[in-house]
């Protein structure tokens, strides 16, 4: 097991899963999936070791790709996953050995991947990402 | 009544696919159906239009909701588009069913319905009573088999 903790804005991110997996952030509203993006996206600025995606209406498929390859870092974090799912996307994340969190919803899109469910915990300042 | 299609082809209308995006400059309102979705879905409650309490207490600005909670605040209000709905938590698509006046569209989503009908709900333009018959439709691609 793979764990990264990060603080960003006085939240704690604690993240003990396995490098080279993919896990599904569950499929319940209101969780704290995008807020995880959000805080993952402010890290960004000032880490390396995480890589945050989410949906944008004017990017095509081989910007990703090439976020994706230029990527050395830990984790990536694919946010409204639904909107843009690519199966390729994910496992190009594997084949580099990355964790890959996924906010998905779509059965059809679940049941393509090798996915695991995990333990998402939100408090006040922090999220506690673990296997179930 | 609330239409529901999963064929792309049936609608008669343009479709939002990001939600979240449009529902900026969305306000809410202090009805029944906002405060149960902000109690259930964002454990928060309402404050003013422009903002909520989250399930820490804090005030926050109504774009920090979750995705499921815009589409379901966007869904009671709007009736000439078509919502892409395969974000929705599964927490969330019961409430659907009150948005009464909507049209949404589910791509790749095994949606059960767990609550009654309030009244009839179109699907891919047959309609439909009772929940089960609605859900059995679902699941079988729009055909209602019976029991």
């Amino acid at each position: 097991v793979f764990t990264l903790v990060i603080d960003v804005n006085e939240i704690s991110i604690d993240l003990s899963l396995e490098k080279g997996k993919a896990y599904v952030l569950g499929t319940d509203g209101g969780t704290g999936k995008t807020y995880l993006y959000k805080l993952f996206n402010a890290y960004e600025n000032f880490g390396d070791n995480v890589l945050p995606l989410t949906y944008e209406k004017r990017r095509d498929d081989s910007d990703i790709v090439k976020r994706i390859n230029n990527f050395n870092g830990d984790v990536v974090l694919f946010d409204r996953f639904d909107l843009y799912f690519n199966k390729d996307f994910v496992n190009l994340c594997l084949d580099n050995g990355f964790m890959v969190l996924l906010d998905l919803k779509c059965d059809k899109y679940i049941n393509s991947l090798k996915v695991q469910p995990v333990n998402f915990v939100r408090t006040k300042n922090r999220i506690e990402v673990k296997k179930w | 009544m609330l239409r529901i299609y999963t064929d792309k082809k049936l609608l008669d209308v343009p479709m939002i696919y990001d939600c979240d995006s449009a529902f900026e400059g969305i306000k809410l309102t202090n009805i029944d159906f906002t405060n149960r979705v902000l109690g259930e879905i964002e454990l928060g409650e309402y404050v003013d239009e422009d903002t909520f309490k989250d399930r820490f207490g804090r005030n926050m600005y109504i774009s920090n909701l979750s995705t499921s909670s815009k589409i379901l605040l966007l869904a009671s209000k709007c009736d000439n588009y078509a919502l892409f709905c395969d974000e929705i938590g599964s927490n969330a698509v019961d409430f659907l069913l009150e948005c009464i006046n909507a049209i949404i569209y589910f791509e790749g989503r095994n949606i059960e319905f767990k609550t009654e009908l309030i009244e009839p709900v179109s699907y891919n333009n047959k309609v439909y009573n009772t929940v089960h018959e609605l859900n059995s439709a679902i699941a079988g691609g729009g055909v209602y088999i019976g029991n």
